[in-house]
């Protein structure tokens, strides 16, 4: 392979880093009018009636909707359960969309907004997902406060999904050592770069929709459902996007039904952009949970039994796939060597906002809560852990309970060592809390997590184009987020096809108009079966390419090879047609492919849920502790993971050092403070929201393993966010380390340090 | 945001007079007006009606020593002060202040002036639309009281509110013993800030700050200041300290612990004329908080104890760093 591992320049890097690059925001259409969503101040309320006269009469107002205006069976049913764009008799978050108004400006729409009168009778509220369950819980659905894979809303306190191997309480009995305890995570949200817009337009009964989004065709059909509309008749685009994190599937869906409705009532083309403030309301708020961890070992460390109790907040709302998305979680339960496991996910109803995606979705909860589980026996044991981890995980080969075959780029040993040499584990690991202090109060330890997520198996296409003069172009329509998919796409297609990666010069990404149907960027699943699209599509185009050359040359078609867009003969290669001279002769010719992998048809580990493949990656990471201020520091990390192999290089390490940098805050400071009286959300602006900074967080060192993932396109493994799994493991275990006490809750906060620590 | 009248004044004269009109405010850099209005913090009735613009009177922007005294235009950006070297060797709390408030965006646009005449911090008062009808704009509740007070008074509350002054140079300039000047007056920095009304300054309603006078330290006077925060880069104070230590005396200030700054006397007593040592310093971080009382937790609310022990530390390190 010549260009497969190289870092050719990423397709749109220049037209991003020169403005040129059209993202939602810079949309702007003659006409273009303004919306606003007015949006509920209370958590849990009756609506009495709603009142939108006097908004209407505002000057400037083209539209005001509210669920009125919806068709009554066009609900999204992409949510959990599904939803219609506004709150029809009850509000359930702070924030939930009441109606909408579009008027000639913003400040106007502002205006118009507040001028709707909505009664409202306030019903008790419950913010916390174990107490929503109790029988006396204020009742946020009637069916019950609990939603079921099987049978949607239930009575409250029915598992969502349970996984079970050997029995629990038998292991609990053999253990030597054993702990029982409830951790909890906070609310946080997908904070886009991007302002969060979209612009919608109406052509008679055709839409047309500008959108930030990961993928369009799952925002299609939600629009098609919604507006009862056929497919062909809308028109998506979604060129560049500022951010996916999962926030830009259902949510963005929301935004863009609401926008379409109001245009298509005002009868002109209107544009809705976030606010901060909504996005830390209404924008997908992923792991919200309280778990209960029973864990079992004996006086070696090797485990007896491991039993997780996910209760998982998804708040008024949960979007769809992410509420059962646990289920495939359970896999990871056992990926350390343990006869008795038991997983069961309660997905729990709240009057918080609406549960959703966040990169990695589940697996940096439930790796978290089975690495916190392991941790505190050994850590009573007084066990390396890290070595023990080492040694105990699953091999290749071996199954997961739920008869997940864990295949060749499961080398998990080859990248937990990777991890702990990266940090020089061996010189720093001590007894938790007897290490060294430095400066008079600070305290290091050291952490290591396995970071692991399986994909999600989906259909992609792509339609590839190889033009009379030489020049390539593809669409699909994934997205294009940032996350370089381009790119990676085109470094395949250049390596099948033996063109240049220069030749391959348009690339689109976000037209549904043009690109054929493609599942939206999830489940880490775009190069691997976008790549095995595009690899078919090219050994297609080659057939015809050397058909062609063949012809002109006065040879067979299988003598051929190409390289760098020429085609030659393999034994005498001076014998050559460029790819030009092949599409000109005997007549002028574009080749055209359309090509489908559907997910499921490509082989992976049928026995496995949600898709199989779990490529090995860990994270290593080394903190300081201030014992007198309670404040985290992470000094070093080391995210080592199998790639299979990496397609385009750089793009490959970018995913594995940001899905590190980016979630690592998660662990000690990132939160968004509810009021428990009102269910506010009190964060409602970038400040007081401490997202990652290049400032202050540390770019993690990268180390790339290549053990070929056979199942991959060109022996890629999936990779999209297995990299953010392990964070809040790691440095939870690190503070461990370094303290020598246990905190169960996350994020580690000053007050929660210092508390622990006695200071408090 | 609403619409207002918007003023450009030339003098500062000229400002006072439009001050006098009915709900007028001043702007300089914004970033902390601009925010509160975008946000509609504040009720129908207290929202500025005219805003008057102070960027536009000259001379108001310099940095210089006369006769014994640093002079501080209050216009003058907080990344100049934060870059002057004279203010970095002399003034060194002020200097580090400025350059810890913030970003380098909103340190170039936010002022001296305006840093320390800004609203406090809390995020009820701050919620937008003026969800929280709060007692700090005529309510009759604090909502952080019943709520999440993590962030908010150690040291009680000042007219029933508890929100905090999050002013980084603020402390600074008091340990530095400054005089605020204004069109009117002048005022010891401590006694800037006003106990009638929860969070404000004395100023009157057309008194506009113009200078900032801090006497030069004698010689071998050293003054530091120490900031606690989630992020280095952007965050509001959790606490802040500023602390000046001459052979004779000694002023320490903690910030954002209160609803005005907080200046700890008993800390100075015990560190004035004492060795700067570990153990002098911790027993005047202690003597620092002897009066607060902190909040219990509730729920997901922490409670506020846990900066009783950051505002220790941080004394203890500020005097530390005058050695």
């Amino acid at each position: 392979m010549t260009i497969v591992g190289t870092s050719p320049i990423v397709k749109d890097a220049r037209l991003k880093v020169t403005g040129q690059a059209i993202y939602t925001q810079d949309v702007n259409i003659p006409g273009m009018l303004h919306g606003k969503i007015l949006r509920s101040p209370l958590a849990h309320a009756k609506i009495i009636s709603i009142d939108t006269a006097e908004a209407e009469l505002l000057p400037g107002v083209r539209a005001v909707v509210t669920h009125k205006d919806c068709r009554p069976d066009g609900m999204n049913s992409y949510w959990s359960p599904p939803r219609l764009m506004f709150a029809v008799d009850k509000v359930r978050f702070v924030g939930d969309p009441v109606a909408a108004v579009a008027a000639d400006t913003v400040e106007i729409a502002e205006e118009a907004v507040k001028l709707i009168k909505v009664e409202y009778q306030e019903l008790p509220l419950v913010l916390d997902p174990i107490e929503a369950l109790k029988p006396d819980a204020p009742q946020i659905y009637e069916a019950g406060n609990s939603f079921t894979m099987a049978q949607g809303m239930a009575t409250s306190g029915t598992p969502c999904f349970a996984a079970t191997k050997g029995d629990i309480e038998q292991g609990l009995k053999e253990a030597d050592i054993s702990a029982d305890f409830i951790i909890s995570t906070p609310i946080i949200t997908n904070h886009s770069p991007e302002t969060d817009t979209t612009v919608a337009q109406w052509f008679g009964e055709q839409l047309t929709v500008w959108s930030s989004s990961q993928g369009g065709f799952t925002l299609h059909s939600i629009l098609s459902m919604v507006f009862g509309i056929r497919e062909t008749d809308i028109h998506l685009i979604s060129n560049y996007s500022g951010a996916g994190h999962g926030a830009n599937l259902k949510e963005c869906s929301m935004r863009a039904c609401i926008t379409a409705l109001l245009s298509r009532k005002a009868k002109m083309p209107v544009k809705i952009s976030y606010t901060k403030r909504e996005v830390f309301s209404c924008m997908s708020m992923p792991d919200k949970a309280k778990i209960r961890v029973r864990v079992g070992a004996k006086d070696d460390g090797s485990l007896t039994a491991l039993e997780i109790l996910q209760y998982h907040d998804i708040g008024g709302y949960g979007e769809t796939h992410a509420v059962y998305s646990g289920f495939a979680q359970s896999s990871l339960v056992d990926f350390y060597k343990c006869p008795n496991v038991k997983f069961v996910l309660y997905t729990c109803m709240t009057n918080n906002g609406v549960g959703g995606y966040f990169r990695s979705y589940g697996p940096e909860m439930t790796c978290w809560a089975i690495e916190m589980g392991i941790e505190r026996v050994l850590g009573k044991l007084g066990i390396d852990a890290g070595k023990f981890k080492l040694k105990n995980h699953l091999q290749p080969g071996d199954k997961t309970h739920d008869d997940t075959l864990l295949t060749e780029s499961s080398v998990f040993d080859i990248d937990f060592t990777a991890a702990m040499n990266g940090i020089g584990w061996d010189t720093k690991w001590h007894a938790p809390g007897k290490g060294e202090t430095y400066e008079g109060s600070k305290k290091r330890g050291v952490g290591l997590a396995c970071a692991t997520k399986h994909h999600t198996k989906n259909d992609k296409s792509v339609e590839l184009k190889i033009s009379r003069d030489g020049s390539i172009q593809f669409n699909s329509f994934p997205g294009n987020f940032g996350q370089g998919i381009g790119s990676s796409l085109s470094v395949l297609l250049a390596e099948a096809l033996g063109a240049k990666y220069e030749d391959i010069n348009t690339v689109i990404l976000g037209d549904s108009d043009i690109s054929p149907f493609t599942t939206c960027s999830f489940g880490s699943s775009t190069l691997f079966y976008g790549g095995h699209a595009i690899l078919q599509a090219a050994q297609e185009a080659r057939a015809i390419l050397f058909e062609r050359a063949a012809n002109i040359l006065g040879v067979k078609a299988e003598d051929l090879e190409s390289k760098d867009s020429v085609i030659s003969l393999k034994a005498d290669p001076t014998k050559k047609v460029t790819f030009k001279d092949a599409l000109q002769k005997p007549y002028v010719f574009d080749i055209v492919i359309s090509n489908h992998v559907y997910g499921p048809a490509v082989q992976t580990n049928t026995g496995g849920r949600g898709g199989g493949i779990f490529p090995s990656g860990a994270l290593a990471v080394e903190v300081e502790v201030d014992t007198e201020t309670g404040q985290v520091t992470v000094l070093e990390a080391c995210s080592s993971h199998n790639l299979g192999k990496a397609i385009h290089r750089k793009v490959a390490e970018g995913q594995v050092s940001g899905g590190a940098l980016l979630n690592i805050p998660r662990a000690h400071r990132l939160f968004i403070p509810i009021d428990p009286v009102t269910g506010t959300p009190l964060v409602t602006s970038d400040d007081g929201y401490a997202w990652a900074t290049m400032v202050d967080d540390v770019m993690p060192i990268v180390n790339i393993t290549e053990v070929p993932e056979p199942l991959g396109p060109m022996g890629a493994a999936p990779i999209g966010e297995k990299s953010v799994a392990g964070t809040s493991a790691a440095v939870m275990s690190a503070v461990f380390n370094a303290i020598g006490v246990w905190i169960d809750d996350k994020p580690l906060t000053p007050d929660k340090v210092l508390k622990a620590l006695g200071k408090v | 945001m609403k619409t207002f009248e918007h003023f450009n004044a030339n003098t500062i004269e000229e400002a006072s007079m439009a001050l006098e009109s009915e709900n007028a405010e001043a702007i300089a850099g914004g970033t902390d007006l601009l925010g509160r209005l975008k946000n509609d913090v504040l009720s129908s009735a207290m929202y500025p009606k005219t805003i008057i613009n102070l960027k536009t009177i000259s001379s108001l922007s310099y940095i210089k020593e006369e006769t014994g005294i640093l002079k501080i235009g209050a216009l003058t950006p907080l990344s100049a002060i934060a870059a002057d070297t004279n203010v970095q060797s002399k003034y060194s709390a002020l200097a580090q202040a400025a350059g810890k408030t913030a970003s380098p965006h909103l340190r170039e646009m936010g002022t001296i002036g305006g840093n320390i005449c800004q609203y406090n911090r809390c995020w009820y008062f701050r919620n937008p639309d003026n969800r929280f009808d709060c007692i700090r704009k005529g309510g009759n509740m604090c909502f952080a009281m019943m709520g999440d007070n993590r962030y908010h008074s150690i040291f009680g509350a000042v007219q029933g509110c508890i929100a905090v002054n999050p002013s980084d140079t603020a402390p600074a300039l008091i340990a530095l013993n400054a005089i605020i000047v204004t069109n009117k007056d002048a005022y010891e920095a401590e006694n800037f800030w006003d106990y009638a009304v929860p969070g404000s300054t004395i100023l009157a309603a057309n008194e506009i700050v113009k200078e900032i006078q801090i006497p030069t330290p004698a010689s071998g006077t050293k003054s530091a200041f120490q900031k606690f925060a989630l992020r280095k880069t952007i965050d509001f104070p959790i606490v802040n300290c500023a602390v000046l230590i001459s052979r004779e005396d000694a002023r320490i200030c903690l910030n954002a612990v209160h609803n005005n700054p907080y200046r700890a006397t008993k800390a100075e007593d015990a560190i004035k004329g004492k060795a700067i040592d570990e153990a002098n310093a911790e027993a005047a971080g202690a003597a620092a908080v002897s009066g607060a009382i902190g909040m219990p937790g509730n729920g997901s609310n922490p409670g506020n104890k846990y900066k009783i022990q950051i505002a220790k530390t941080l004394v203890k390190r500020a005097i530390l760093a005058c050695k």
